[in-house]
């Protein structure tokens, strides 16, 4: 076990070099230099090339890249090409709204969506497990912006119960108020969200249910549910541990969407407008903080999975 | 169990046959062409315009119609590509050993790591917002998450007796995986190839409503969507008429996965 978490670590260390080595290719392969973005009509040669030193660009790439990489270690991300707000920081605004949002959400995603997915499994071929499946393959198939449309139509403009977007200026520290302007995006996200996951749980349940353990079990007395949840849920784990990781990733990153419908001032927003301004210290920032933490929760569910399932250890070898 | 999955996959075959209907209809005829902009601004739902009109007096069913095909278009490309790339990859990589494993995993967590949204924002950085960027986005996502699928799928059946059985037996790695392996994961794969099929279309909306996909001059669905939502209170029609449009297209490729798994899941036959 040991030996397989050194082994993931490494390569999660691997991973992470390649993929930021990848992203600031790509980023760098942009038809145009950055410097231009930053020199204006009129500036005389002396004023460029301060500019071209201040960002590195007569540096080798190699050069370049080891240098941001070191920067982006203690957290210095530059400055943003068209506010001049240290990139850093304004990350970290962002994320007190990004972060909350993407756990919240998620937590009740996975509850409700496990729930959902089991008993639709567990009362199959009866009128509430097609009833739950039929619920999850409606909320599977609507799009995620609009169930926000919906939601702001519904509760925030015809019966203004809540906020129809934006975030408090004071943030967490009115807690009331946050949590108000958070009530439907978080919906929004679980509704979505917990459909998708309701749809794996429900085919893993089912093949708990048929699996010959369980039908071991029951023939040794044990009641059905029992025999489920005690064998079931182990197998089921390592099944469900990379699909939720994948899940949780999907929600840290599809909250971009959300927070444009609710305009939310969180990482996608910050993502979006740099996007479409051509700020690339934020959006090289963004995306590479995002990919680091979507490469850290797959290490971390490898692990789990593992750990739970040590016919994988063996299959390894 | 048997009859309702007769009529679900009838009515998602019937709903999919629709749409491709409409999307090749949209290629010779639509009620009024793309860009005439004659009609009333934000008319509601009438016989002239059976949808209504946007704010700029464009017929919404003529855009509706557009998107649909848009949505087919993705879904179709993004599938067949993504899922090409990744069930091999996702089959090769289940078999990898030693460090050829290795390579393989931290491949894929490199790839998974970037969430077709993450991948589409950083081809739409360097190529521009396109609908072809969008696709190969999109695709590279189908590719990604199905090769990750495939592969645990089989490294599940390659840890089981049997394979080892055939191996002793002296079956090479690729007769096993044609024979032994992909005859079991199969369903699952073709289940969710299908799912992938209409979220394809969601994801290109999503795209799009973020300004990220086709660009505004084309009619994609999302596009529709983020043009309504400013005037949905006074126009609704134009906001539920493409929800509802991407809901079904979703809908019915999940019900007719849901109809070919049963017919070919071999689990499934047995008890039936």
């Amino acid at each position: 076990m040991q030996r397989y978490i050194l082994h993931r670590a490494l390569t999660l260390f691997f991973s992470l070099a390649v993929a930021s080595l990848a992203l600031f290719l790509l980023l760098r392969a942009l038809p145009g230099d950055p410097t231009n973005a930053l020199i204006s009509v009129g500036m005389d040669p002396a004023q460029v090339e301060v500019i071209q030193a201040s960002l590195h660009v007569n540096d080798s790439l190699l050069i370049q890249y080891f240098s941001w990489i070191r920067d982006a270690l203690t957290f210095d991300f530059g400055e943003s090409f068209v506010g001049y707000f240290p990139v850093g920081d304004e990350i970290i605004s962002r994320l007190n709204v990004t972060l909350p949002l993407t756990f919240i959400a998620f937590f009740f995603a996975a509850l409700v969506g496990s729930l959902f997915g089991f008993v639709a499994a567990y009362k199959r071929n009866t009128f509430i497990g097609t009833f739950f499946s039929g619920i999850s393959q409606l909320g599977s198939a609507v799009p995620a912006f609009w169930v926000g449309i919906i939601l702001i139509q519904s509760f925030a403009i015809k019966r203004p119960l809540f906020p129809s977007g934006g975030f408090p200026v004071e943030g967490w520290a009115t807690p009331g108020e946050a949590i108000r302007s958070f009530t439907l995006p978080v919906l929004t996200i679980v509704i979505v969200m917990s459909a998708s996951i309701s749809r794996y749980v429900r085919t893993i349940s089912l093949e708990i249910l048929d699996s010959e353990y369980v039908r071991t079990a029951r023939s040794l007395g044990q009641p059905r549910l029992k025999a489920i949840l005690v064998h079931g849920s182990r197998n089921a784990l390592s099944t469900l541990m990379p699909i939720f990781a994948i899940e949780l990733a999907t929600t840290f990153i599809g909250a971009v969407v959300i927070e444009s419908v609710f305009a939310l001032p969180g990482l996608g927003s910050l993502l979006i407008k740099g996007i479409a301004q051509h700020d690339y210290p934020v959006i090289q920032s963004v995306l590479i903080l995002t990919t680091t933490a979507v490469l850290i929760i797959g290490f971390i569910a490898d692990v789990l999975t593992h750990m739970a399932d040590p016919r994988l250890l063996k299959a390894r070898r | 169990m048997k009859k309702r999955f007769k009529w679900s996959f009838l009515i998602g075959a019937t709903v999919l046959a629709l749409f491709i209907a409409i999307a090749v209809l949209s290629l010779i005829w639509t009620p009024y062409s793309i860009d005439d902009s004659s009609g009333e601004r934000l008319a509601p739902p009438s016989s002239a315009h059976l949808f209504g009109t946007d704010t700029l007096g464009r017929d919404l069913l003529t855009r509706a119609m557009i998107g649909c095909r848009i949505a087919m278009q993705v879904g179709l490309l993004a599938t067949l590509l993504g899922g090409l790339l990744g069930i091999s990859l996702g089959i090769a990589s289940g078999f990898a050993r030693k460090y050829l494993d290795g390579l393989a995993a931290s491949t894929l967590d490199i790839v998974i790591a970037f969430p077709t949204l993450l991948i589409a924002m950083l081809l739409v950085a360097s190529m521009g917002a396109s609908l072809q960027s969008a696709i190969l986005a999109i695709s590279l996502g189908i590719a990604a998450s199905l090769a990750r699928i495939t592969r645990t799928l089989t490294k599940r059946v390659v840890a089981l007796d049997f394979i080892t059985a055939a191996q002793i037996s002296g079956g090479s790695t690729l007769s096993i995986a044609f024979k032994h392996v992909l005859p079991n994961i199969w369903p699952a794969i073709l289940a969710n190839l299908s799912l992938q099929f209409g979220l394809a279309g969601l994801a290109e909306a999503s795209l799009s409503y973020l300004g990220l996909g086709a660009p505004p001059p084309h009619a994609s669905l999302g596009n529709l969507l983020q043009e309504s939502q400013e005037t949905a209170f006074i126009a609704p029609a134009g906001a539920i008429v493409p929800g509802i449009l991407l809901i079904a297209l979703v809908l019915s490729m999940n019900f007719v996965a849901d109809g070919i798994r049963e017919r070919l899941d071999p689990l499934l036959a047995r008890k039936s």
